[in-house]
């Protein structure tokens, strides 16, 4: 059984690595520990003081993070991630101006970027502190958002929706019949999961910040403003306010841009050594 | 002492003697170099990592006394790779000890 302190050690040290080269790691430098703790026992030093010197041999635990991540290519892996994004940013405003494209507010492929950035918070978190609390709400946000794009695609599919700007007249109560009115009633409740798991990931990203770069601040506000913003759509549209409804929609939408904007520059600066571990 | 740029040229020299796993290449290193050659141990793995990527050793699993071990063990490239940086070393070694001597001449 490893102590505590060595669990801590071995977590930090192999941050920021693909999960099945972290595991081969943790392994490797586990069997190392032990060797050096049985070594310090066959000194006769006591156990805890066996395992405090093997802790000790071993090093800074950041040093060897950053050495590993190096060895092991981190730095391209969010490189690519970062290149991911940008074309995903990219994609967004060409669906604007495809014809037929259908406009942004219902088009499912808008919500692509807001699912990327979502991920992309659960890899940064995991591979670098660690907040087991995140990837339940992360997981929550992206199957909400996923679910409310596939429920879209079916309504439209059914249902022929009109174009954008006439359906923003259309309230949610105005669907012609009662399985449409249930997939409307389904699309509404995933947007809200998706509104709730951004704005508690928000709230969660700005708690990290203290212990994180101060960089994250735009993207906390954002991840805020970008569940609020859903919400507050989702709500407008039930009530088929054509107002609100469609100036919420545009607010969400330049709020996930400006969100994917920064988080692409965000991965950048992650490629480099400037994102090291708090 | 730093051993920071000569601890991989230390590792292949000893992967050169046979296959030795992580905790074995430290310990020779230390007791050999007498703890002149100190160094923090979780250091030798991003070193040992980047060598691996660069081909230059392979590493395998084996059992020894019932455990599972990492074990490294030395490339015909790194074979290569060791020879260049053995000749380079004592080129370096040869130079500073040219210009150590005649500072004291």
């Amino acid at each position: 059984m490893m102590p505590d302190a060595f669990e801590r050690w071995l977590a930090a040290a192999t941050r920021g690595l693909p999960t099945e080269t972290a595991a081969e790691v943790r392994e490797e430098l586990a069997e190392h520990y032990a060797d050096a703790v049985h070594m310090h026992l066959l000194a006769g030093l006591p156990p805890a003081a066996a395992h405090a010197a093997a802790l000790a041999e071993l090093g800074d635990e950041q040093a060897v993070a950053q050495g590993l991540q190096q060895a092991h290519g981190s730095a391209r892996r969010y490189l690519r991630a970062a290149l991911l994004g940008l074309a995903l940013l990219l994609m967004y405003p060409a669906l604007l101006v495809l014809p037929g494209a259908g406009g942004a507010a219902f088009n499912p492929a808008f919500f692509l970027p807001v699912v990327y950035i979502l991920y992309s918070f659960r890899t940064l978190f995991r591979d670098y502190y660690s907040p087991h609390s995140i990837e339940p709400v992360v997981t929550l946000a992206g199957r909400g958002i996923m679910a409310m794009c596939l429920l879209r695609i079916v309504a439209r599919a059914l249902y022929h929706h009109p174009p954008i700007m006439e359906s923003y007249t259309l309230g949610l109560w105005d669907a012609a019949g009662g399985a449409e009115l249930l997939l409307n009633l389904a699309g509404a409740l995933g947007l809200f999961t998706a509104a709730a798991a951004m704005m508690v990931l928000g709230e969660q990203t700005l708690r990290l910040r203290l212990a994180g770069p101060a960089s994250l601040r735009p993207l906390c506000v954002l991840a805020l403003f970008c569940g609020l913003s859903m919400a507050g759509f989702g709500l407008a549209s039930l009530y088929g306010a054509a107002g609100p409804s469609a100036l919420l929609d545009h607010a969400a939408a330049i709020s996930a841009i400006l969100a994917a904007a920064l988080w692409t520059r965000y991965f950048f600066r992650a490629g480099r050594p400037l994102l090291r571990p708090a | 002492m730093n051993l920071k740029g000569s601890l991989p040229l230390l590792i292949l020299h000893l992967l050169s003697e046979g296959p030795y796993h992580g905790y074995h290449i430290a310990r020779r290193i230390r007791d050999e170099s007498a703890g002149v050659l100190d160094f923090k141990e979780g250091t030798l793995y991003p070193t040992l990592h980047g060598l691996e990527k660069q081909g230059l050793i392979e590493a395998y699993r084996a059992v020894e006394n019932g455990r599972k071990r990492r074990y490294y063990r030395l490339t015909d490239m790194g074979r290569a790779a060791l020879d260049d940086q053995r000749e380079e070393w004592q080129q370096f070694t040869r130079a500073v000890n040219a210009v150590l001597g005649s500072g004291a001449s």
